[in-house]
């Protein structure tokens, strides 16, 4: 397989939207369950702790030049338990890409799409980022130049039009909530923000390694600044206890969208942003999860394994979740300790086991 | 290569053959464009959904000749034990899909009202259908008979009370704010209140027979105590909640001329800004509310000189006081009449006094009607038309 | 149990060479001394060929000296083969050259160096060659004792004018448009880059037909891989005959699967010029008048040689419009068909409603009216085109607007689908038409997702398409550049046009290393009045 190689700015715009898939579904409904009208804060701290995730991801990752996961997995802890933890992983990945199939599509359903089966809908989607996993990171990757203005610009539009109703006293008073309050509702925006991890998978494919660390931070200042906007929003215009009961913030607060009786009823936008980010993780999580594999088992390509791994990513959507309200328990509770599992605790037990025994390059140099 | 072509095969059959669940024509679709909600005697609830008939609306041919002569709308109900209940028992009735995306108004009847309308909110609430931007009204009587009526300038008596309610000409409120209201304990929610009453007279000979009906026409506010139909606010006091509660966008206050007795000037409102600030002393709540307006001369009808600035500022007080016995009228109504807060005045007390709000969240009310209102008008003449001076006197 | 390996057969192997049938005899043969034998072999090889001319004649008055001019009939210009060759070999060369008769060894020099008035001639010694020169309207010269033949250069035969393009319009440029006839073209772009840098490289393609085909480059400002590339391609095509470029298109394309071309072709001489000048390389085929240029790019769909010669700001405002009619062209059907039946609630109330009215009397879901409206419109568009040029125009338009009434009348459409189906037609005729023809293709297989999965399809939909534009590449340019990967300097010539002091570089990845197009500073900058 070739090598594909892809600039800096691509890497940053394709993790931008890997977070934003997820996070633009569910927030800030869950953080304001907990913290009422700062889930702004919940936010700014599950940033914070997110790029703590990133810099361990890129520390383990630049030990290890050209080196993917799954490769220095294999390094530090030997061939079979490198492979066993590879493959725990790969379950992770499997995990995120089904919950995000299931995602969309229970979500798409009750409002879209009353009747259609989720099969369908989910099928379509695995068959449509099939075609973009056999196309290969570069291509995403050019791809996603072109999806990333529409999807920021759209939302920018959505935001903008949605200012008059939009009234900021609604986020007063401060610091109403608990600290313990306020981190509660942090803990699953961190899940999702952790997900950077990917770039772990990604660092071999950067044209210049070392500006990882500078991609990582990035992404999650970018990221961030979208989110909090987006939240600091959705609250002015509801209100806490009224967001909080929401399922799809964003969703409604579009839905408020009332403009010189005429612009209104734009969840078309919103739509098209969904689909085009949902479709750009779905893709990244395909296609690090058939490279994983493939490289778990010694394979040269892993073209091959894009039916099978798609295939998976379709049962497991359907079959891992019995309800909506299992996916959202699941996703309030369960999730957030699954992930940072994987996320960082992983990572830094790694990290440390590295540094002590002294096991790989140099480590990278602090700053650019 | 066979297999990928067969591969591809089945996942295109998957797909494209399954019947395309959700296809729904719009010939198949029953448009909903008011729904009323009442409870019945007995408790089961009535609704009542105004449906368009679309071939009354199509472009072109079909629409021009309708309009007149046949029903644009059609009205069903059908009684449940809870909204969605009544609604299954619609569709007995009705030959397609009902469809909510487009409903503009809610309508509560009084008897809903005055049992609680907490209960009849979730349905609208957790449903995508119905939007969170639609009008919300209370009828004097029954929301069905407000439905049924007709309107003469609109096609449809739902379409004549939205655009009613979105040109604010009286109190309007919309699904999504009265919720808020309804989740809040610093508030209590108000809705538009809407009666039927004659309205014009018929327009040429033989068209009396068709104008026999009554239009929806807007009376005043509705008050809730919590989730409860308390009762009602005349125009008037419903002038004054529009300026306490900062809603206040359109609007003529007529005052006595000074210098001639019996004569009387109009003035239109252009802007208005109301702040309001809580203060707590010990245990003592009381607020300070300052509204101050801009105003536009409409008419006069007495013949001083508006350039005089001293006439300018009698006027700008008599209008001042004029707002003030509005927003007196409504705040006594409220308290003394109804003990409720309506103005959101808890909302504002919860922002800048979260700490204490935590003890007196739960009887707000009380507090409310307790506490020490002071109120300062302060009005603002800005121009006055295409007229420096009265023309029309005789020299 | 049907079987498989009936319907998709082994691939039989096919035999190499078997274009056309097995390689003649005299593709390998060399001329002889002997005028008769060689006139034997050339008469053998054109057996049946009546219109291939023999005419034997003397030299110089010199029985012994013979020679045979042999030529087609209808390629040559009389006039020349008359005046030129024959009566300056046989009346105008004098019997006696410098005291001495002329002799046979020396005949071919003498004719050469004082024979022959012909403007251009040619020796050679391989039948394959006499034979390519005659089939190609030159006259072969042959003389008794010589294995060597002259060629003489005497083309000419019915040939078009040089006319204004049938498929590129313009109102402001040039009105010459490349004809059918290689020389000619080349001739055209030739007066256009007046530059010896112009290389063009001429080969003979199909084994049968033996057709022309030159590929054109500007040296220094072409990449040299790409041309390099190209006669890699061009050499590899073993075919029979070649009748027109879109033949080698398909031959030497790098993706054949996808809808989307990947190598521009136009009968516009001005465009390819410009082409050339931006590093790209053309291939003309004698025959056709339309040539081919490669690397293409994504954007060329929304570009249009009178962008260039019009002012800017109108350029790029027109450039805008293009955009947009591309997004009206591709997705009205399917946003039509998706909002009025998976998603009314996306529409405003009073268009809904109005829809719905219209909609009452229909008997066909909306999307097979919309399907059958759009083939409709497409047979009406081709049956246009196909007709006899009087009546092409009045069909089209009285058919699309009668139908179209007519339809409404009887109750069998909708209004609003007949106008969607007009704005999706008459937006598609701002592009030339190979952009047209793949949107209309690609037009429908989004109709048919959005018609099934609502705008949920259609998303899907574009997300697919956009991955399979992504990937695609013109001779190894990525096809979507300079969107992605991201060139600023390109887009000063992508929705925009920069005026003409603005555009420092050519676009960087097509050409190779000489990107520099014009200095700075040429921003025209009249001077101020001077006030005294």
């Amino acid at each position: 397989m070739p090598p594909e190689k892809i600039n800096g700015s691509q890497a940053v715009l394709l993790l931008v939207i890997t977070i934003f898939a997820t996070v633009i579904l569910f927030l800030p409904g869950i953080s304001a369950s907990y913290a009422g009208q700062d889930a702004w804060i919940s936010l700014l701290l599950a940033a914070a702790a997110a790029a703590v995730i990133a810099l361990t991801a890129v520390s383990l990752g630049r030990r290890f030049p050209e080196k993917n996961l799954f490769e220095y997995l294999e390094i530090m802890l030997g061939k079979i338990p490198g492979k066993l933890v590879g493959v725990l992983y790969l379950c992770w990945f499997l995990y995120i890409a089904a919950a995000l199939v299931r995602e969309y599509g229970t979500f798409m359903i009750p409002i879209f799409f009353r009747q259609t089966p989720l099969v369908v809908l989910a099928a379509a989607g695995v068959a449509a980022t099939a075609y973009a996993a056999y196309g290969g990171l570069e291509t995403l990757a050019r791809a996603n130049q072109l999806f990333f203005p529409v999807i920021v610009g759209a939302s920018a539009v959505l935001f903008g039009l949605a200012l008059p109703q939009m009234d900021v006293v609604n986020l007063l008073p401060v610091l109403e909530a608990g600290p313990v309050s306020i981190i509660k509702g942090s803990l699953a925006p961190l899940s999702w923000f952790g997900e950077i991890f990917l770039i772990s998978v990604l660092l071999p494919y950067l044209n210049r390694p070392e500006q990882a660390r500078r991609i990582a931070l990035t992404s999650i200042l970018i990221a961030t600044s979208i989110f909090e906007l987006s939240v600091i929003g959705v609250i002015s215009i509801f209100g806490p206890s009224v967001t909080s009961s929401y399922l799809l913030a964003f969703l409604n607060g579009v839905r408020m969208i009332h403009i010189a009786n005429f612009i209104e009823r734009l969840e078309a936008l919103l739509m098209l942003i969904w689909i085009l980010s949902a479709g750009v993780k779905l893709s990244m999580f395909y296609w690090a999860t058939a490279l994983g594999s493939a490289q778990v088992m010694g394979l040269k390509d892993y073209r091959p394994l894009i039916p099978p791994v798609g295939a998976a990513i379709l049962a497991l959507s359907i079959f891992n979740y019995t309800s909506v309200m299992d996916l959202l328990n699941f996703t309030a509770t369960v999730w957030p300790f699954y992930a940072l599992t994987f996320e960082l605790a992983i990572p830094l037990f790694l990290l440390a086991v590295a540094a002590i025994r002294k096991i790989g390059g140099k480590p990278p140099c602090p700053g650019r | 290569m066979p297999g990928k072509i067969i591969a591809i095969a089945l996942l295109l059959a998957v797909i494209l053959t399954g019947g395309c669940w959700d296809r729904r024509e719009l010939s198949e679709l029953a448009i909903v464009l008011g729904a009323g909600v009442d409870r019945l005697p007995g408790g089961r609830i009535q609704l009542t959904l105004q449906l368009a008939r679309p071939s009354a609306f199509g472009g072109g041919e079909g629409g021009a000749n309708v309009i007149m002569n046949q029903n644009i709308a059609w009205v069903v109900s059908a009684t449940g034990e809870t909204v969605s209940d009544a609604q299954r028992n619609l569709t007995l009735q009705v030959s397609r899909q009902l469809i909510w995306t487009h409903n503009i108004v809610l309508v509560f009847g009084e008897s809903a009202a005055r049992r609680g309308v907490r209960d009849l909110t979730n349905f609208f609430h957790r449903q995508a259908g119905p939007r969170e931007t639609m009008w919300v009204m209370v009828a004097e009587g029954e929301a069905k008979k407000v439905l049924e009526s007709h309107s003469e300038l609109e096609k449809t008596s739902a379409q004549s009370s939205g655009f009613l309610a979105r040109s604010r000409a009286g109190f309007s409120i919309e699904f999504i704010n009265f919720i808020k209201d309804l989740a809040s304990l610093g508030a209590n929610p108000v809705a538009a209140r809407v009666k039927l009453a004659r309205q014009g007279e018929a327009q040429g000979p033989g068209m009396e027979k068709k104008h026999k009906h009554n239009e929806v026409v807007f009376a005043g506010t509705a008050v809730f105590n919590d989730d409860r139909l308390a009762g009602w606010l005349d125009k008037s006091e419903t002038r004054g909640l529009l300026w306490l509660r900062g809603e206040m966008e359109d609007g003529v206050i007529t005052v006595p001329s000074a210098t001639a007795p019996g004569k009387k000037l109009s003035f239109r409102i252009t802007e208005s800004k109301t702040s309001v600030k809580p203060s707590l002393n010990g245990e003592n709540v009381s607020l300070h509310i300052e509204i101050s307006a801009d105003v536009d001369l409409e008419e006069q009808q007495s013949t001083e000189n508006i350039l005089d600035p001293q006439a300018i500022k009698i006027l700008e007080e008599r209008v001042a006081e004029d707002i003030e016995k509005r927003c007196r009228s409504a705040l006594s109504k409220a308290r003394d009449g109804y003990g409720v807060d309506i103005f959101r005045f808890g909302e504002l007390f919860h922002r800048k006094y979260k700490k204490e709000w935590q003890t007196i969240k739960h009887r707000w009310n009380e507090e409310f009607v307790n506490a020490e209102i002071s109120l300062a008008v302060k009005v603002h003449l800005r121009s006055m038309g295409l007229q420096a001076r009265r023309s029309s006197l005789k020299k | 149990m049907f079987r498989l390996s009936r319907t998709f057969p082994k691939r039989r192997q096919v035999n190499s060479g078997a274009a056309g049938q097995d390689t003649p005899e005299w593709q390998d043969l060399g001329l002889s001394d002997s005028l008769d034998k060689n006139i034997k072999m050339l008469k053998d090889t054109f057996a049946n060929c009546s219109d291939i001319v023999f005419r034997q004649f003397a030299l110089a008055q010199n029985e012994d000296i013979r020679l045979a001019l042999i030529y087609t009939e209808g390629l040559t210009d009389k006039n020349q083969v008359g005046d030129q060759i024959m009566r300056t070999l046989s009346l105008e060369l004098p019997a006696v050259i410098s005291g001495e008769r002329i002799k046979k060894e020396r005949a071919l020099e003498l004719i050469k160096q004082r024979g022959l008035c012909i403007h251009k001639i040619n020796e050679t010694n391989r039948m394959e060659k006499v034979v390519d020169a005659i089939l190609s309207g030159d006259t072969v010269l042959l003389v008794d004792g010589h294995a060597t033949a002259i060629i003489n250069g005497s083309r000419g035969w019915a040939a078009r004018a040089v006319e204004d393009s049938v498929i590129d319009r313009l109102v402001r440029g040039p009105r010459e448009a490349f004809v059918e006839t290689l020389g000619t073209n080349t001739s055209l772009l030739r007066r256009k880059i007046k530059n010896p840098s112009l290389k063009i490289e001429t080969t003979k393609i199909g084994r049968v037909t033996r057709t022309d085909v030159a590929v054109a480059y500007i040296q220094g400002i072409a990449n040299p891989k790409i041309v390099e590339e190209l006669r890699r391609r061009l050499a590899k095509i073993d075919i029979d005959g070649i009748l027109e470029s879109g033949y080698i298109e398909e031959l030497i394309e790098d993706n054949p699967l996808s809808p989307f071309c990947t190598i521009n072709h136009t009968d516009r001489v001005d465009k390819v010029a410009a082409f050339l000048l931006e590093g790209r390389v053309a291939v003309m085929v004698d025959g056709t008048p339309n040539v081919m240029s490669v690397p293409a790019l994504f954007i060329e769909l929304f570009h249009n040689p009178e962008d260039y010669y019009q002012r800017y700001i109108f350029s790029s405002a027109i450039r805008m419009l293009r955009i947009i009619t591309f997004f009206l062209t591709l997705l009205t059907p399917a946003l039509y068909v998706a909002f009025t039946t998976y998603h009314p609630e996306l529409l405003p109330t009073s268009l809904l409603l109005s829809v719905a009215g219209q909609r009452e009397a229909v008997p066909f879901p909306a999307f097979v009216e919309v399907l059958i409206m759009e083939l409709t419109f497409e047979i009406l568009r081709e049956a246009g085109i196909r007709m006899p040029q009087p009546m092409g125009q009045a069909l089209s338009i009285v058919g699309a607007l009668v139908i179209g009434e007519a339809a409404v009348r009887a109750g069998m459409v909708a209004p609003a689908t007949v106008i969607v189906v007009a704005v999706t037609g008459i937006a598609s005729f701002t592009f030339c038409y190979t952009a047209t023809i793949t949107l209309r293709l690609i037009r429908f297989p989004l109709l048919l997702i959005s018609g099934t999965l609502g705008l949920y399809g259609l998303g899907a939909g574009l997300f697919v398409l956009t991955i399979h534009v992504v990937g695609l590449r013109s001779f190894g340019v990525p096809f979507l550049s300079p969107l992605a990967p991201l060139s600023v300097e390109g887009l000063k010539d992508t929705a925009v046009r920069a005026p003409w002091w603005a555009m420092f570089t050519r676009p960087a990845l097509l050409g190779g290393k000489n990107i520099q197009r014009e200095s700075p500073g040429l921003k025209p900058d009249p001077p101020q009045k001077r006030r005294k």
